[in-house]
């Protein structure tokens, strides 16, 4: 049995960090030189995938895919997307614009949205306290009605921190799917 | 309307503005002493209303909070463990805020998280209706609160839909107490609704999913 889990973010936001803390195997990085030091000051960035992966027990598999933070590579996102059981959206805090960063990144996950697969991890928040936790939840509210999705302050090299977020995003998709499979017919 | 805060020149100056609150009293007229005390006046500080409080205890150093902008100061840590101080003097200055943050503040929603679990013994919140329905309104930040998987897996279910104390109980197969102080918590957080009317969905128990799989993976 295997669970796909994907890691979006912009640039920087510490995607590939953040498999690289979680997976049991070294990451599988396809990174390239990035053509945007304008926008983000790294060396490399992820151009086409992060791949690693945590095994529970004898058969069963969590892939964690890191798609890429640049806007002209977004068509990796549709490749994974179907397979996808939940979405870590991976936003830094001290963005030019961190709240319509997330909001751009959320919207090619409508299906996930609805499926109330998705969760937000804030980094480098010690570096920028605002905006808050609460901007974030009341940005997704008024661009999504009715979504409301965990958002949690992270540190993407902090393994509790990374597995707490993990474990809200799976304790989120079971809770819907317990719900939608077993609804009281009136 | 939204009034402007106050912002004494001097911290010093806050004495003039602070006021004693008293002690709501229990059915039998023994006044609440312990976090239920805190409690009550903090839920109806919601909707950010500027104010701070000066509590004073008989068994711990005194706490200070700036509500508005959300810290606190307490030489003490706030850590997972429940306990019941005794609050000798509670005084609140509505309408205002700190003239500056002071040196190393901490974040209120620890606290508050910290009482909303500790108060009235994981009964019923004296400002809350027995048998109400309650939903999400919004996520707490997991990542800096510490909680049990429990907890984590009851706060997902209230991401989907609204619950009884005793159906979020049932449904994540604990304790009506355990799930009373979530509730209470979590509404003193202001991150709470009431729904009204019956529930379109029961979920089942859940049991060996991929989440009880991933926290013995985790050694949780």
């Amino acid at each position: 049995m295997e669970h796909v889990i994907l890691f979006a973010g912009p640039m920087g936001a510490g995607k590939s960090t953040a498999i690289a803390t979680l997976s049991d195997i070294e990451v599988v990085t396809t990174e390239a030189a990035n053509t945007e030091r304008h926008v983000v000051d790294k060396a490399t960035t992820t151009v086409a995938l992060d791949y690693g992966e945590i095994t529970i027990g004898d058969e069963e598999k969590v892939r964690l895919y890191g798609v890429p933070g640049q806007s002209r590579f977004d068509f990796m996102w549709t490749i994974l997307r179907e397979r996808a059981r939940g979405l870590v959206l991976l936003v830094n805090n001290d963005d030019v614009d961190p709240i319509a960063s997330m909001l751009e990144r959320l919207a090619p996950f409508e299906d996930l949205l609805r499926r109330r697969a998705v969760v937000i991890g804030v980094t480098r928040s010690d570096v920028a306290p605002r905006p808050s936790t609460a901007d974030y939840a009341a940005a997704v509210s008024a661009a999504h009605p009715g979504v409301v999705l965990p958002i949690l302050t992270v540190d993407a090299r902090d393994l509790t921190r990374m597995r707490t977020l993990l474990l809200t995003l799976v304790s989120l998709v079971e809770a819907a799917t317990e719900l939608e499979t077993d609804e009281v017919t009136a | 309307m939204v009034v402007p805060a106050i912002e004494p020149r001097e911290v010093s100056d806050l004495r003039d503005l602070l006021h004693i609150v008293p002690p709501p009293v229990r059915p039998g007229g023994i006044p609440l002493a312990g976090w239920e005390r805190l409690a009550v006046v903090l839920q109806t500080l919601q909707h950010e209303e500027p104010a701070v409080l000066a509590v004073e205890f008989l068994d711990r150093p005194p706490l200070s909070i700036d509500w508005s902008r959300g810290y606190f100061w307490w030489d003490v840590p706030v850590g997972t463990a429940a306990f019941a101080p005794r609050i000798s003097r509670l005084r609140m200055a509505r309408g205002v805020r700190l003239p500056h943050v002071l040196e190393d503040p901490n974040d209120i929603p620890q606290l508050v998280w910290l009482i909303g679990q500790s108060a009235f013994d994981g009964g019923t919140a004296w400002w809350a209706t027995a048998g109400a329905r309650y939903t999400l309104d919004r996520w707490p930040d997991l990542g800096s609160l510490p909680h049990s998987p429990e907890q984590m897996r009851m706060t997902a279910l209230l991401g989907t839909d609204a619950f009884t104390v005793a159906d979020l109980a049932a449904a994540a197969g604990v304790t009506e107490t355990e799930a009373q102080r979530l509730i209470t918590a979590l509404d003193l957080l202001g991150l709470l609704g009431v729904r009204e009317g019956e529930p379109l969905r029961r979920p089942r128990r859940a049991s060996g999913g991929l989440f009880a799989r991933l926290r013995t993976r985790f050694g949780d």
